[in-house]
Formats: structure tokens, C-alpha cells, sequence
């Protein structure tokens, strides 16, 4: 077994996130085995010296008397759960949701299924007049906005990886 | 169990306007949150305004917190993201004045610290300087595991990481430690 290997495994015993049989074995091991007694003496002795020995600062004396004047002059700001509504969020999602469904329904309630031919699906689509929508302003808004949204959401999960790359 | 009853009971007190009540927490956990921002910047000025920042934006925000979680996790939450804010607008390669200065000693010195230096490093000094020459993130993971006693849960929570990738950074965290612990001051552990 690697020492990096071996070194996990004693880590998980000395902080006990192991479970009963990984436990067991490990102290069987540190028992028996000259190595595994070696690293754990050498990761118990680091364990005990980082509490030991590591300081908690102390900020300066008059640091609480700081934040209270900084406080005194902010006002706590109401819950979010007070200004932002899930049943509405719950609801515009649910619009959409039924939106889509219907139009997939409906899509499929128009196909002539026993034509025979390929174009069962192009001659449903077209039957569909959709120029009444894609004319009107209010689909080039709400297009807009969707876009507008996608790129939102595109940056915060790239944000999110990269992060989550760095640390 | 006893004081995160009543980190909550000082809470309902501020939120019902009894300001004052806030600084039971400060004074509570102002040392916690001064160490864990010292570990992001290394230099008591900058790590005190962020600290105080930190107490600042969890008066603000305290309506959100619901009490889920220890309100010591929720504040530790509040100094992480607080302090990678400081750090992408202050821009990588930040070297303290303290750090700046052993540096300098030891670039004077042939590329070692002088002797009395060495002589009069206790410990506590070591470890210290140890922990300034670990990458971004893991003092402070040392931190908020042996100082604020957070489980790995709790730091996953304040991380936004997963208890299981705390593990291994944890693991890797002590192994560095380890390493310069015993490369660069292997004599005064003797």
C-alpha cells in the first residue's frame, strides 16, 4: 500500500470517520505492522501539535466597540422569504411548464399517424400557424429576456467551476 | 447545544430591536473571525476591517439566517466569501509585509534564516510560519477544523464543497504541513 494511501486511512481513524470494521483493521494494523505505527505516531503528533500550538489572534481592543458603531448606523435588512414569493416562482414555472406540455400535445393531436408517409410530423407543424406569435413583439421581448436569462445562468455555473477548480 | 440556543435567543432579541444584544456575538466570536481572515491575508489591518465587515453584513442579513445550521457556521460562511471578494479584487500574488520580510532575511541570507532567528523560533512561531506557506484556502480549512471545531459538514457548508472533497483537502492540507514542518524547519523540531 502507498504511503499516501496508508496516511488517508490513518487520518480517517485519528479523526473517526471510519467505520467498526475499517477501524478495527486499521488498529490491528498499527499494532502489528512497524510502518503503519510509524506514520500514525507521526500524524497523532501533528494532530496534537496544530491545536496545541496554534494561536487564535486577537483583534484589537476596541474592535467590538468598532462593529457597534458600524451597526448602529445599518438596518437589518426584512427576510428574503418575505419579498420573494415561491408560489409565485412555483407558478411562472408551472406556466411554462403546461405550455410546453400543451404544445407537444397538441402536436401530436393533429398528426395524421396513419398517412404512411414520412412527412407525418412536417405536415403536423405545418398545420400549425404560428406566424400570429412570431410577428408579434411580445415574442421578440420575451425572447430577448429568456436570452438574457440563459447567459445569467451560463455565467454563474461556469463561475461555479471555476471556483470549485481553484480551490 | 447550550450556546447555539443561545446564539438564537440573542438573536430574536436583535431582531426585535434590542441592538445591543448584537454584541454578545461579537465579543463571542470576534476572535474566530479575526484568525480565519488573518489566515486569508496574513496582515491584522486588512484582516481587522474584514472582520469587522464580516459583523457588519451579518447584522444586515441576520433575518435570513434560520437557524438550520450553528449561527457559527452561517458567520464563517459570511468571512469565506468576504474574504475571496478582498482577495479577486486585490488580485493574486498578494505577499504580506510579513511574509515580504522573511523573504527579504532569508535572500539576504544565502537563502536561510539567520541563526538567532532560528534559535528563537518557539513552536507556536513555527507553526505559524508554516502556515503562511500553504496554498490558498488550506490554513484557513486548518482553521475552521482544529480552531472553530467545524465538522466536515459544516465546512463543506461554508466552502460550498461537499463534505467528501473537505475530506481530501484536508488530507492534502496536513500533508503540506507536514512537509514544511519537516523540509524547512527539521532542525528546531529535533
Amino acid at each position: 500500500m502507498k504511503q499516501e494511501e496508508i496516511e488517508m486511512e490513518l487520518w480517517e481513524y485519528i479523526d473517526g470517520l471510519c467505520n467498526k470494521a475499517d477501524h478495527e483493521r486499521i488498529a490491528t494494523l498499527i499494532a502489528t505492522d512497524a510502518m503503519w505505527l510509524q506514520h500514525y505516531n507521526e500524524l497523532t503528533a501533528l494532530h496534537a501539535l496544530i491545536p496545541k500550538e496554534l494561536e487564535i489572534e486577537q483583534p484589537s481592543m476596541r474592535f467590538t466597540k468598532n462593529v457597534m458603531e458600524a451597526v448602529a448606523a445599518v438596518k437589518i435588512a426584512p427576510a428574503t422569504k418575505k419579498y420573494i414569493n415561491h408560489t409565485v416562482i412555483k407558478g411562472i414555472a408551472a406556466f411554462f411548464i403546461i405550455t410546453i406540455v400543451a404544445s407537444v400535445i397538441y402536436a401530436f393531436a393533429i398528426t395524421d399517424w396513419h398517412s404512411g408517409n414520412n412527412d407525418a410530423y412536417t405536415n403536423a407543424f405545418a398545420k400549425m400557424d404560428l406566424s400570429a406569435f412570431f410577428n408579434s413583439n411580445f415574442f421578440y421581448v420575451t425572447l430577448g429576456i429568456n436570452v438574457v436569462l440563459g447567459l445569467l445562468l451560463t455565467d454563474t455555473l461556469f463561475r461555479r467551476k471555476l471556483r470549485n477548480s481553484r480551490s | 447545544m447550550r450556546e447555539q440556543a443561545d446564539d438564537n435567543e440573542i438573536i430574536q432579541l436583535v431582531l426585535q430591536g434590542q441592538q445591543s444584544a448584537y454584541s454578545v456575538l461579537v465579543e463571542r466570536y470576534q476572535q474566530y473571525v479575526f484568525t480565519l481572515a488573518y489566515r486569508f491575508v496574513n496582515n491584522r489591518e486588512i484582516a481587522e476591517e474584514l472582520a469587522q465587515d464580516v459583523f457588519v453584513k451579518a447584522y444586515r442579513y441576520l433575518a435570513d439566517f434560520k437557524g438550520n445550521s450553528k449561527f457559527s457556521t452561517w458567520l464563517y460562511t459570511i468571512v469565506n466569501t468576504t474574504c475571496l471578494s478582498h482577495l479577486r479584487k486585490k488580485g493574486d500574488g498578494i505577499i504580506s509585509l510579513a511574509e515580504e520580510h522573511i523573504i527579504s532575511i532569508v535572500d539576504n541570507n544565502g537563502g536561510q534564516l539567520p541563526n538567532n532567528l532560528l534559535h528563537q523560533k518557539t513552536q507556536k512561531q513555527m507553526l505559524e510560519a508554516a502556515m503562511r506557506y500553504l496554498p490558498d484556502g488550506d490554513a484557513q480549512l486548518l482553521t475552521l477544523f482544529y480552531q472553530a471545531e467545524q465538522s466536515l459538514e459544516e465546512i463543506g457548508i461554508i466552502t460550498g464543497q461537499t463534505p467528501n472533497n473537505i475530506k481530501v483537502r484536508l488530507f492534502r492540507a496536513r500533508g503540506k504541513l507536514k512537509e514544511i514542518l519537516t523540509q524547512k524547519f527539521s532542525k528546531e523540531l529535533m
